[in-house]
């Protein structure tokens, strides 16, 4: 069948941007905001929250971009991830990518096809403005992503696993 | 020239919630303690920043809570620029505050402490959680949902879709209500309305199964403490602030918020971040204050709109007046949304959303201000001193869930002493700790200023001091 509808993608960047690399998220949303592209949806966000499955649930596609505490390579890290069915944490009104996928199936019983951006970071201190290699990292994971969201938009899957710098992230706390 | 910190190791958890529990030489509790284990950098990273950038910045102390910080600033700006903000920019702050305390509390009750409550405490675990909640209660679990995104559109719509709205600031506000907003919001208030009352109807239907917690959930006496308008009503924006104690008896009244420092003092802990205000007049640590929707269901004479004032009259009577368990927060929260519903209800005929008239524009005529809203966990202040080129000299925030302080160690040294059998902690009390927490529903990123995670770690110490048990969770 041929689809007669042009596929949502849903972009949602996320990190406090005054905690320096930790927004690179929200970063690289704003920037993909600026491209104008009517099939992408764009969400910068400082924490991920569960009302953010109804968002999810009427999207194709997904993606998260945030920041990765990590002094090592890759500055760009893109993963399939999967829904999973673990609550929240204690005294955290924040969930995690996956668990939010996991609401959103619970829900709505759908899910879109999601991707974890990470980029690397080094400084997570207080202000403003990003390191040099988040700010590499971030221009790595924009051009990588305009990439992905036209295979998204064209209907064509997102690279297929394996894939050089495409893995499926395994679920956390497993 | 700014310095960059390198965090090594490079980590995205930054501490934790812990609680002690500390037994004596016969094994009982002796006592439990709450500690935050955060660093708390904001207050000394404004200094020397323009006063028009503090909105902004200070919104960014919390994802949850942006709006409460972007308010509380605004306000302490239009004192140092000494102006009366124009009547629309008031209604319209109003207005996003009011869509704040929706959305933040149909988070609390539907996803953070919905499954304890509607699941039981003593529920597997496992299933003890928002997905558990989703499969027993499918339908109130999506509604709690749309709840929260009814509450988060009006934010949305006045502030756009920026990640912090820099909407209101020193002055008044940048934008009005758009078109079709009005019409928006009518639309989402019969669902919003119906599933509150549904929330509630619930909440009583199961409160009698929780008689246990509610008398060990930190049930004492305490002064409370949040604003009320001129005829002593609830309120959520301006408006002076009243203490009352246990009893329902005002102690101090009609207090203009800039005086709050001669009310509220703030002692320092040795092992946590988190500080602890305290009623100065009674001293540390007797003068033990609450804020919030319990506190603020006690001080305030009439909610000011008809369902909510029905409801209250119904909780008072049920709770003798005064209501003073913590558990019955979960409660407060709901006649809340429900009063919040009612007052957006009553707005939007207001011709002044859609105004023009939004700021007034001054310059740098006083050197301090305080600015002071409810936020939706409690009474939030900010109080800046700045340069006379407006640049911040001091900053001292007050945030909602530190005055909780003394009120969560209490609770948790109830729970503790009430559940705590022996030298080991079971299941079923780190619930119970867990959720006595939670019950004030804590802002713990925003009371410390800090980001990232927060699991909660419990340790059970002898009174040797050796550990003999410790569970995390989170």
């Amino acid at each position: 069948m041929i689809a007669t509808t042009r596929p949502v993608i849903l972009v949602i960047g996320y990190g406090n941007p005054l905690r320096r690399d930790d927004g690179v998220g929200v970063v690289a949303a704003e920037e993909i905001e600026r491209w104008l592209d009517p099939s992408v949806r764009v969400l910068a966000r400082v924490q991920l929250t569960p009302d953010l499955a109804a968002d999810l649930a009427e999207a194709d596609s997904a993606f998260f971009i945030d920041a990765r505490s990590s002094l090592e390579p890759p500055e760009v890290r893109i993963e399939r991830i999967v829904p999973q069915a673990h609550g929240m944490a204690a005294m955290d009104h924040a969930v995690s990518p996956e668990t939010l996928l996991g609401l959103c199936r619970a829900l709505y019983e759908k899910t879109p096809e999601a991707y974890l951006v990470s980029i690397a970071s080094e400084d997570l201190g207080f202000g403003e403005g990003l390191s040099a290699r988040a700010t590499r990292g971030l221009a790595e994971a924009l051009a990588a992503l305009r990439d992905q969201i036209c295979r998204s938009r064209a209907g064509e899957p997102v690279l297929p696993p394996p894939c050089p710098g495409l893995e499926t992230r395994p679920s956390p706390g497993s | 020239m700014a310095q960059q910190i390198l965090i090594d190791p490079v980590t995205r958890i930054e501490g934790h919630a812990k609680v002690t529990v500390q037994l004596d030489d016969d094994g009982k509790v002796s006592g439990a303690r709450f500690h935050v284990a955060e660093f708390r950098g904001f207050e000394k990273f404004c200094e020397g920043r323009p006063l028009w950038e503090m909105p902004g910045i200070t919104a960014r102390v919390c994802g949850i809570c942006p709006v409460s910080h972007l308010l509380a600033s605004a306000k302490a700006g239009d004192k140092i620029l000494a102006v009366n903000i124009p009547p629309a920019a008031t209604k319209l702050r109003r207005l996003m505050n009011l869509g704040q305390i929706v959305q933040s509390h149909a988070l609390s009750f539907f996803h953070l402490s919905g499954p304890d409550l509607l699941l039981g405490m003593d529920s597997d675990p496992a299933r003890r959680n928002v997905f558990g909640l989703i499969a027993a209660e499918p339908e109130l679990a999506r509604r709690g949902i749309r709840l929260r995104k009814f509450g988060q559109e009006i934010i949305e719509l006045l502030g756009g879709k920026k990640i912090h709205p820099a909407w209101s600031v020193p002055g008044g506000v940048r934008a009005g209500l758009p078109p079709g907003g009005r019409e928006h919001l009518r639309e989402g208030l019969p669902e919003a309305y119906e599933t509150t009352r549904l929330a509630l109807a619930k909440f009583k239907e199961i409160f009698d199964r929780f008689h246990e917690e509610a008398i060990s959930f930190g049930d004492f006496a305490s002064l409370f403490m949040g604003l009320v308008n001129e005829h002593g009503d609830w309120e959520h924006y301006d408006g002076l602030l009243r203490f009352v104690n246990a009893d329902g008896e005002i102690v101090a009244d009609q207090v203009d918020p800039s005086h709050y420092a001669e009310y509220i003092g703030e002692a320092v802990q040795p092992d946590s971040y988190l500080k602890s205000p305290y009623y100065k007049p009674l001293g540390f640590p007797e003068g033990i204050y609450r804020v919030g929707p319990l506190a603020r269901l006690n001080v305030c004479t009439h909610m000011g709109t008809p369902q909510a004032d029905q409801e209250l009259k119904e909780y008072r009577y049920r709770f003798h007046g005064t209501a003073t368990s913590s558990f019955l927060y979960h409660y407060a929260r709901l006649i809340e949304i429900l009063a919040s519903l009612e007052h957006i209800e009553r707005m939007l005929d207001d011709p002044d959303l859609t105004s023009d008239h939004l700021r007034a524009v001054a310059g740098i005529n006083r050197l301090e201000g305080v600015g002071v809203s409810e936020a939706p966990r409690g009474t939030l202040f900010h109080h800046y001193q700045v340069d006379s080129h407006g640049l911040i000299r001091r900053v001292n925030l007050i945030i909602a869930t530190g005055q909780n302080n003394l009120a969560m160690n209490r609770t948790v040294s109830q729970i503790a002493s009430h559940y705590i059998r022996g030298r080991e902690i079971p299941e079923g009390v780190l619930n119970r700790i867990e959720a006595g927490i939670r019950a004030f529903d804590p802002c713990l990123s925003c009371s410390t200023h800090a980001v990232g995670a927060m699991p909660l770690v419990v340790r059970l110490v002898a009174a040797d001091g050796t550990v003999l048990q410790e569970r995390s969770r989170g």
